[in-house]
């Protein structure tokens, strides 16, 4: 009679539990190439999948969204008419300052993002794991994006490419646990280090001294520092508390995102690395 | 095993990584998505017995980490022992009802939720999980139980569909 242990289904259990832990240790530290070259076929695989699903599933997911959401649905629709309106009088108000700036950067040689290229992209979908926050575009290395390559909307960072398949790629939002950025504020030009906390919620502003002023709405841009992985000036966050905490080593800062992170549709990837890349 | 099943069971793994990709997969109660792999592991597990479970959830798992900036093979190494436990309900003599299969989803979706979130921290990878762990492990598997009370039945009759030879239930398949 055959040892319990070596029965069929414990012989399968034991070997996918050997594949799944060499798997794990060869990509632990990092990732090697042909697990970079596997991901991204299996994206490319499923794209079309994705599509196909999205045009079955689509239709039944609007009229259930659209039946419990409708209120809400309209009184969005009215505000984005409102905030259009307002962007297009910004944008006329806008146009001349930003001629003299993009002039100016050229002239000292500044990189910042008005200076940079970049690809337009449209978010596919909202990566749907528990385990980080991010989206997908419909572009990918075919076009020209690369990983690391910052991603910004028309109003602020929306955060960084982390994976790239020949037509799609990934993108990690600025919420989540696992996104920094090195953010300049205040006329002083002070610096300090924006982490995100999850969906819904701020970012942290951390390493900003105790008794630091800062006002609520106070808008936070990137820091552009030497070796920071974005170009300095893209608008981060704006201020929604500040304090210091009772024995305090830092100031407690909280920023509210500029870019709508749990609703984006068109975002710009830039076509910058930074400089060590 | 019928031979229509070699080739419904790859179907059902389609079916299931395409919805997940899907706008339902992106749909979000208090921000966590439900997790439509871990719950066609233990779907299939609890249908089709240990050895498809530990199988599906390993492919699943291969396909959940594809997706996530994550170490390969930490997805898959949970997902496959979730859908070895839930496919265990074969070798013991519980009862061939819902409320069982109801328990038995609840016990491993919750389990292998957990078990994800432990092994991350572990890994020292900065999740959700840090942030909202009883929110994910809680939501995720309410989500997996809901689900698991109209799609057990259905995959049941999709896989017995064409075929005599299976039993209406594998309770008490001894090995």
């Amino acid at each position: 009679m055959t040892n319990s242990l070596f029965r069929r289904p414990r012989i399968t259990l034991i070997v996918v539990l050997l594949v799944s832990f060499t798997l794990l240790s060869v990509s632990y530290r990092r990732t090697p190439s042909f697990v970079v070259s596997a991901k991204g076929l299996v994206r490319d695989f499923v794209t079309p999948i994705r599509s196909a699903t999205t045009d079955v599933v689509n239709p039944i997911y609007n009229t259930i969204v659209g039946a419990f959401d409708y209120g809400r649905l309209r009184a969005q629709n009215q505000a984005l008419r409102s905030q259009i309106l307002s962007i297009e009088n910004q944008r006329v108000a806008n146009q001349g300052a930003y001629a003299s700036m993009t002039a100016l950067a050229q002239e000292l040689n500044i990189k910042y993002i008005g200076t940079v290229k970049s690809t337009p992209a449209m978010v596919i979908s909202i990566t749907p794991t528990n385990l980080q926050l991010s989206v997908e575009l419909d572009k990918g290395s075919s076009e020209g994006i690369q990983v690391g390559n910052p991603v910004v909307d028309s109003l602020g960072l929306v955060g960084r490419v982390i994976q790239v398949s020949s037509s799609t790629s990934t993108v990690l939002l600025a919420s989540d646990p696992n996104f920094s950025v090195g953010v300049r504020f205040g006329n002083a030009g002070q610096i300090g280090l924006a982490v995100g906390q999850g969906s819904n919620t701020s970012l942290a502003v951390q390493l900003v001294d105790p008794g630091t002023i800062l006002h609520k709405g106070e808008p936070m841009f990137t820091s552009g520092l030497q070796g920071e992985i974005f170009p300095g000036g893209i608008p981060v966050g704006r201020v929604t508390q500040a304090y210091t905490p009772a024995g305090g080593l830092e100031e407690h800062v909280d920023i509210a995102p500029m870019a709508p992170l749990d609703n984006l549709e068109y975002v710009a990837v830039l076509d910058w690395l930074p400089p060590s890349s | 095993m019928n031979r229509y099943r070699y080739f419904k069971i790859p179907l059902v793994i389609l079916t299931f990584a395409a919805i997940q990709r899907s706008q339902i997969g992106t749909l979000t109660i208090s921000s966590v998505h439900p997790d439509l792999l871990l719950a066609g592991t233990i779907f299939l597990g609890l249908t089709e017995g240990r050895e498809v479970g530990a199988v599906v959830g390993f492919i699943f798992g291969l396909f959940a980490d594809s997706f996530a900036s994550v170490p390969f093979g930490v997805s898959s190494l949970v997902y496959a022992v979730m859908g070895y436990i839930a496919g265990m309900v074969e070798v013991t003599t519980f009862p061939d009802s819902r409320l069982v299969d109801t328990a038995i989803v609840a016990i491993t979706a919750g389990g292998g939720e957990a078990f994800l979130g432990a092994l991350l921290n572990v890994l020292g990878i900065n999740t959700l999980f840090d942030q909202k762990f009883t929110e994910v492990v809680l939501v995720a598997t309410l989500l997996t139980v809901v689900l698991s009370v109209p799609v057990v039945p259905l995959l049941r009759w999709v896989l017995a569909m064409g075929t005599e030879e299976r039993p209406p239930s594998r309770r008490g398949i001894r090995d």
